[in-house]
């Protein structure tokens, strides 16, 4: 964990680096006072000095003051990739495929992830997210969905067919 | 007798039958979100925000306080029944109430902090009522410095009591204030930090960062930390206290009552503070201090009530000054934001029938919780064992969908998918959230505020410290900068002196 402590040090240094530049780029002065690259830049020094600070305390500090690992289990850290790697494919599919059915794809990629090993309660879940997100969102409250492949099968606005 | 007329308005507005079902539809959503590991206010406000457009704000801020105030009970449910606290300001609970639970007195436990919770949840509110016209008339003075140094004091506070590292904090909240300056310059129109996309122009929504940091990042970790619920065997019986635990119970209902409103009206220290306080000044004050952690109903009693009474006090800073004091309540003003109201005292003027109704629904919430949760624990009980696989997809699901919504914008669910991993490792890491949806909310305002005092003062930056209430203001905030220095200091000096 020491390590990882200054891996995030050392990023949010390298972030307010980038940041600090980007915004003195950006008018700092106006008539009265500041203008609009004032706070950001000022922000960025912050955020540069508290985070040399982690650095240097996370570099100076014996390593048996921070947690022994990033990751205490190897199957947590596989379990939080899985969420993530389905989270990712659902957005991605989002447009194409539209919004209920790339959420009931991500239901059925985690479910499994939190324990549940029923394929036929993984499907049924499934298959009510994809009328759920539907049904609620899309026609209760009216929300424009991305439809995707579904658009004229399941239309967001006019009578269901 | 102006705030007492000004109540019975209220109440002919939160009375009314849609009104009622927000209410009861939010006690019973924040007592479900309380009870459940790792789901807090913050998460579900945040999550179930989105259900409330197309709503009227007072229905949805009914809604909002019935949640606020329903996971302060709930969260007792699993700190008693599974020595998990449901919600981190239940933590103290699982000392004594677990214990409790052991010798067979769940019922007991939980009864005693229902009735804590009512009793001092209501009498917050009186207090809010009593506070706030007479704030409200103080905060009419204040002008754009006023206003500057007091969210600077928020800001800095919330750090500064944020727990954990204080140099954590602060970092967070620069982050946050600088996600807040993303998009384009209110006053002169100039992209800031929108890295070349179009849809960074209207800057980052804090929805998406309270979603991502509470809702899915929480999730995340979830997933790492597999949990599984065990309850104690134990029926619920018993759940009217006795005469006895009454004798020993209204003392510490009495002080949490008191402690935790002061606490919940100061900036950055919420339930959670107010619950340790009230535990620490219980077992300082009783005469058997070895009772405590081996089932003294006195360590339920307390910290319950002190965790419910810091609602109505939260409520005081973010109705009479627009300015919240914890992540809760940030999401809540940002939510009203999104509402088209402006929270702040000219509230009280123009939208009475908007703070009355929900000062009196804050009344009626807690007597719906009270007969909640004497009547229908066992039910929470067995909703508390959903499992996780049916759960933790649905809350992606709910927040996804939900933060799209908003702006009906797939960009702003790829910066939720950003947000969400940014929650997961400053979970890893131990950054609070709080701070940084504190200040992505807060931060436009503390800009426009400090633009309006330097045009008063024709760029002079006399303007803060010459006036006295605002530079009492900034003279806390810097208390609040120093001190985790100083403290830093003492403490190294004690551990060199311990250490020769």
């Amino acid at each position: 964990m020491k390590r990882a402590e200054q891996v995030l040090g050392l990023v949010l240094l390298l972030f307010a680096v980038y940041i600090g530049y980007e915004s003195s780029l950006i008018e700092a002065g106006a008539e009265f006072g500041m203008g609009p690259g004032f706070m950001p830049f000022w922000l960025s020094v912050g955020l540069g000095i508290t985070s040399a600070i982690l650095l240097v305390r996370a570099s100076v500090l014996p390593a048996g003051r921070f947690e022994p690992a990033f990751y205490p289990e190897k199957t947590g850290a596989l379990r939080v990739t899985l969420v993530l790697a389905g989270y990712f494919l659902a957005i991605v599919l989002m447009k194409p495929l539209g919004m209920p059915i790339s959420l009931a794809i991500l239901t059925a990629v985690t479910m499994p992830v939190f324990g549940s090993r029923s394929w036929k309660a993984i499907t049924f879940t499934a298959v009510l997210t994809l009328f759920g997100v539907y049904l609620v969102f899309g026609r209760w409250l009216g929300v424009p969905l991305p439809m995707g492949i579904l658009e004229t099968v399941l239309p967001v606005y006019g009578p269901i067919y | 007798m102006e705030a007492l007329q000004q109540l019975m308005m209220g109440f002919s507005i939160a009375i009314t039958p849609l009104n009622l079902l927000y209410c009861l539809l939010g006690t019973i959503a924040g007592t479900i979100i309380g009870a459940l590991p790792g789901i807090g206010p913050s998460a579900g406000i945040s999550i179930l925000l989105p259900l409330t457009f197309g709503i009227n704000p007072t229905s949805a801020m009914i809604l909002m306080a019935g949640i606020y105030c329903g996971a302060m009970y709930g969260g007792t449910i699993t700190s008693v029944l599974i020595n998990l606290p449901g919600e981190a300001s239940s933590v103290m609970t699982t000392l004594d109430g677990y214990q409790m639970a052991l010798q067979g007195r769940a019922g007991t436990a939980l009864g005693i902090a229902a009735f804590g919770s009512f009793i001092a949840g209501t009498a917050s509110v009186i207090l809010l009522m009593l506070v706030a016209v007479p704030l409200v008339k103080v905060a009419l003075s204040f002008g754009p410095p006023e206003y500057f140094a007091l969210m600077l004091m928020g800001l800095t506070t919330i750090a500064g009591l944020a727990g954990g590292s204080a140099l954590k904090a602060f970092l967070v909240t620069f982050l946050g204030l600088l996600v807040s300056t993303s998009g384009m310059d209110a006053l002169s129109g100039h992209p800031r930090l929108t890295f070349d996309f179009t849809e960074l122009l209207d800057g980052i929504n804090f929805l998406v960062v309270a979603v991502g940091l509470f809702g899915i990042g929480e999730v995340l970790y979830s997933a790492e930390k597999t949990l599984k619920l065990q309850f104690v065997t134990t029926t619920i019986r018993n759940v009217w206290p006795s005469r006895e635990d009454w004798r020993l119970s209204w003392k510490p209902i009495t002080r949490g009552t008191f402690l935790g409103f002061i606490v919940g009206v100061l900036p950055g220290a919420g339930g959670t503070i107010a619950s340790f306080l009230s535990y620490a000044t219980e077992k300082k004050l009783s005469p058997h201090p070895e009772r405590f952690g081996k089932g003294a109903i006195e360590g339920v009693a307390g910290p319950e009530s002190a965790n419910n009474s810091s609602t109505g006090g939260a409520m005081v800073p973010l109705l009479t000054l627009g300015i919240p004091g914890s992540g809760t309540t940030a999401i809540m003003l940002g939510a009203l934001m999104m509402f088209g109201l402006q929270p702040g005292p000219l509230l009280f003027q123009k939208n009475p029938d908007f703070v009355w109704g929900v000062i009196a629904s804050m009344y009626i919430g807690n007597v719906m919780l009270l007969i909640m949760n004497i009547g229908c624990i066992p039910l929470f009980v067995k909703i508390l064992k959903i499992p996780n696989a049916l759960l933790m997809p649905l809350i992606i699901v709910f927040s996804t969908v939900g933060v799209y919504a908003v702006d009906n914008s797939l960009f702003d669910v790829g910066l939720l998918f950003v947000f969400s991993i940014v929650g997961y490792l400053m979970r890893k890491f131990d950054l609070p959230p709080a701070p940084l949806v504190l200040s992505v909310v807060l931060g436009p305002m503390v800009e426009r505020a400090m633009r309006q005092s330097l045009t008063m003062s024709l760029g002079s930056y006399d303007i803060f410290y010459t006036r006295p209430i605002s530079a009492g203001l900034l003279l806390v905030a810097l208390a609040m900068v120093v001190w985790p220095l100083i403290d830093w200091l003492r403490q190294r000096r004690r551990n060199g002196a311990s250490g020769s």
